[in-house]
């Protein structure tokens, strides 16, 4: 090549290069997120009366918005794009512009929105913003089970606007999950741990199909096929999509504390205030009425119930300032029939026998034996090449075991002796108790396994 | 007007380059070009005998450099905040994800390009005496080039990072005694935490970069002393006994030292140094002498292509080509199979085989021979066509070490099993 050629090569490079520098730096000045705000801005001015305040809105800078939240770790660039969220006047245009309606109380600025909606919070782009994308860990949740994520501040009594999750929360407590899986620190280790799977990045789908037929995605799954019907289904996965580990700031977490009625009611029962107190007439004379006090006292002399020398004769009860003030709530609304159903709770109607007995049905559940047992301990969930082909019924354990063995097999778990030898092990075993179940817990369920023994057997 | 005038003198110091003593002062008083002999001989500009890759991976070096002190601006060295910082880079730093892109494919290409570099000097059998400390020079800066790489890795502090940094860290620890052991002080722990990530930071920015930048300065000191590139071995009269300060070959002329004294006695004082050096260097034995040219501008514009080639590249390889970043790294979620980066992915397919051969004495046996080359192979001979066995050995080896890692990218699944590349897992 001749060297003229050459000097005509590193030129037409050097223009070629920097024409490249610049496409790079027109890429980077053209994000996707710009025609959104640019069309908001227009939108704005357009609906503006007052003409410099429209040509100033037209003129706004461009910038990329985001609500940084400590608390909930995490910072949400969504509001970039979806410009009109606080906006109520906005309730009416398309989106990604339109208003949210019914936020009130979880006002973007201190929630703002993936902690509902899950999905890329830090994103500006759209794909990497709603999905699905690969490599995140929290998608975004279709609209069918977006409530689920009340649950991950919500963690226990009912949520208003959400009655799914307490349907929910009552098969998992009934269905005997903990059996097998782990749940913030509780339950047993067969299956995986579940206290963080709303960020495992598994689809509402994935879940369905899951529980639909466990094998069917995870074709090694030790899970029994339990039947769900699909109500339970979608109760489930509404369930799992609300769990998560991931730590939130005091703020969030004193949510279940808001003085609502109800939980004065349990509190109130908890604290016996009827053994001293009435309502209506309904409990004891010792303390005077509490009907109507609300009226009679101030909400500030009613906030110090409970603090010493709050009122001759009373004794102290450390409560806080939230609790007192659930309290209030509850006395606020207090009839003789509240009082009547407290103190009933409050009186055990069972003989001590059957009193260990219901507790054992209840630890049972609790504790999931019933998961794998089967409901009534009637035994009946598959367990392929274990003898009998089944886990065992634990209605005629008296018969076979003494109470110490039973125990002891508790503590230490079980390895079910197999049909065949030559076969895969079967996926079910009893697993340890022993650092889960206390000595009373045990005791309990065995009273109750006992209990099951059906009367005409006893003959032989 | 006069003082401008001043100012640009004072900045230039030169004859015009139209003059051949201002081609010559424009690289001797330069001390960013100086290190360039003034003259090279034309054969090394001919493509096909260094392809520029020295240069390449130079270019590649300085790209890094600047792409990387870029994003130290932006990034913050500890778990909880590292991976937000490569998402803002992403979606929120103007150019951000242009340079973190540049700066991961640079760290790719300059493996390969080094490697490739490597395998041209070897080829024409370059690294010869009196190069043979040049080579060592060399493997020191391949070895420096893959732990810089290696340190990288794990900065995202993505599911990627982690367990390529973990399975990597493992394979290194299966050498006896001194593996766990250097394990530990590497991650600062047992387990890849934030103690690891500090400690990889600082020897990715700091330690690792500043070794490397020491080398190449050495490295490219070694050329000039060593009497310029190595002559392609076509251009050589291999076999005539050379006759020292016989043949005055200009490598490289200083000229005027002094600018207050005259032309004449400098020059000439000049090029009596210039023999000295030159004949002490063992000067490239040129069948033709008159092949040999001025660096400006020949050369320079040769290099100068070769840079805006690569640059180039690495902007529409930055602008279209994602850097990849996986879910934040999360140590109870073992992805499988975990592979180490691709670059060490042949040594983890050897583990999987062996783990202590494999893992441990094939790769010290492949560095110790690269080190060792230029001692063993002492004969005068350099035409790739004399030097059939020691070719097909190198060649041999590079390309089993280049069908171990693509077995281990493409072909290895769940467990190690192998898969088709194609097979949905």
């Amino acid at each position: 090549m001749t060297e003229h050629r050459i000097a005509v090569l590193f030129s037409l490079l050097s223009i070629a290069t920097l024409g490249l520098t610049v496409a790079a730096i027109h890429q980077a000045n053209t994000p996707p997120w710009k025609p959104y705000q640019n069309r908001f801005y227009a939108l704005a001015a357009d609906r503006e009366q007052d003409d410099a305040a429209s040509r100033a809105l037209r003129n706004s800078q461009l910038e990329i918005k985001q609500i940084l939240l400590p608390g909930l770790q995490r910072v949400d660039r969504c509001t970039t794009c979806h410009l009109g969220v606080d906006d109520p006047t906005l309730a009416g245009v398309p989106h990604p512009f339109r208003f949210h309606a019914d936020l009130e109380p979880h006002r973007s600025a201190r929630f703002g929105c993936t902690i509902c909606h899950g999905g890329q919070g830090l994103a500006t782009e759209k794909m990497a913003a709603h999905g699905p994308v690969q490599n995140w860990l929290e998608p975004r949740l279709p609209k069918r089970y977006l409530r689920a994520s009340c649950g991950r501040c919500h963690h226990e009594g009912a949520i208003p606007g959400a009655p799914e999750m307490q349907h929910a929360r009552r098969i998992v407590g009934s269905r005997g999950c903990l059996g097998c899986h782990r749940l913030k620190g509780f339950g047993n280790t067969i299956g995986p741990d579940l206290s963080n799977e709303a960020r495992h990045e598994r689809s509402p789908e994935w879940l369905e199909q899951h529980f639909r037929d466990p094998r069917s995605v995870t074709p090694t799954s030790p899970m029994p096929d339990f039947k769900f019907s699909q109500r339970e289904i979608e109760a489930l996965t509404f369930y799992l999509l609300s769990l998560t580990t991931q730590p939130m700031a005091p703020y969030y977490l004193s949510v279940p504390m808001l003085p609502t009625a109800e939980q004065g009611r349990t509190l109130f029962a908890e604290a016996s205030c009827i053994s001293c107190h009435s309502i209506q007439g309904v409990g004891s004379s010792e303390g005077p009425d509490l009907h109507g006090v609300t009226q009679r006292r101030s909400a500030r002399w009613l906030e110090r119930i409970g603090h010493r020398e709050f009122c001759e004769g009373m004794p102290t009860f450390t409560f806080a300032p939230r609790t007192a003030r659930a309290l209030v709530s509850f006395l606020a609304v207090a009839t003789k029939k509240d009082a009547r159903a407290i103190l009933e709770e409050r009186i055990p109607t069972l003989p001590p026998d059957d009193a260990l007995t219901d507790a054992g049905r209840r630890t049972t559940l609790h504790f999931g034996c019933v998961g794998c047992h089967g409901e009534g301990l009637n035994g009946g969930t598959p367990n392929p090449n274990s003898q009998g082909g089944e886990v065992p019924a634990l209605i005629h354990l008296a018969d076979d075991y003494t109470r110490g063995e039973v125990a002891a097999i508790i503590r230490r778990g079980k390895t079910p002796p197999l049909e065949d030898p030559k076969k895969a092990a079967p996926p079910l075993y009893m697993p340890t108790w022993r650092n889960i179940l206390a000595d009373e817990d045990i005791d309990r369920i065995i009273a109750y396994a006992w209990s099951l023994l059906p009367e005409d057997t006893e003959a032989w | 007007m006069k003082l401008l005038r001043d100012i640009w003198r004072s900045y230039r110091r030169r004859d015009s380059v139209a003059t051949t003593k201002g081609k010559l002062q424009l690289v001797v008083h330069s001390l960013w070009l100086h290190i360039h002999p003034a003259k090279v001989h034309r054969s090394h500009f001919r493509l096909t005998y260094t392809w520029y890759l020295g240069f390449v991976s130079f270019y590649l070096f300085l790209i890094l450099v600047a792409t990387g002190v870029a994003l130290m601006f932006y990034y913050r060295p500890t778990t909880a905040f590292a991976y937000q910082d490569m998402k803002d880079l992403e979606f929120a730093v103007f150019l951000g994800k242009f340079t973190r892109n540049m700066h991961r494919w640079g760290a790719h290409a300059m493996i390969i390009v080094v490697v490739l570099h490597m395998y041209r000097v070897y080829f024409t059998g370059s690294y010869k005496k009196p190069r043979q400390l040049n080579w060592v020079i060399g493997v020191a800066l391949l070895l420096l080039t893959l732990l810089l790489s290696f340190t990288g890795y794990l900065l995202p502090w993505d599911q990627l990072a982690f367990w390529a940094i973990t399975v990597g860290t493992a394979i290194g620890a299966y050498t006896p005694w001194l593996g766990p052991k250097g394990r530990e002080i590497l991650l600062g722990g047992h387990t890849v935490g934030d103690a690891a990530l500090i400690r990889f930071y600082v020897l990715h920015c700091v330690a690792l970069p500043t070794l490397t930048t020491l080398l190449i300065m050495l490295h490219f000191w070694r050329i000039r002393k060593d009497g310029g590139l190595s002559p392609p071995p076509s251009n050589l009269r291999e076999f005539e006994s050379p006759a020292p300060g016989t043949r005055p070959v200009a490598v490289a002329i200083p000229v005027a030292p002094h600018p207050g004294g005259t032309a004449t006695s400098a020059s000439a004082r000049a090029v009596a140094v210039a023999l000295e050096e030159v004949s002490e260097a063992r000067a490239p034995r040129y069948a033709e002498d008159k092949d040999i040219a001025f660096s400006y501008p020949f050369a320079f514009y040769r290099e100068g292509i070769a840079f805006l080639i690569t640059f180039a590249l690495m902007i529409v390889a930055a602008m279209y080509w994602n850097a990849p970043l996986e879910e934040l790294a999360n140590p109870a979620k073992t992805p499988n199979p975990s592979k180490a980066p691709w670059y060490f992915l042949g040594v983890q397919e050897l583990v999987s085989y062996s783990a202590l051969i494999g893992g441990v004495v094939a790769p010290a046996l492949m560095v110790i021979a690269l080190l060792v080359i230029p001692y063993l192979d002492t004969r005068d001979v350099r035409a790739p066509s004399k030097r059939k066995w020691g070719i097909w050995i190198f060649t041999l080896v590079t390309l089993a070490n280049v069908v171990f890692i693509v077995i281990g990218t493409f072909f290895r699944g769940e467990g190690w099993k192998l898969v088709w590349p194609w097979a949905s897992p």
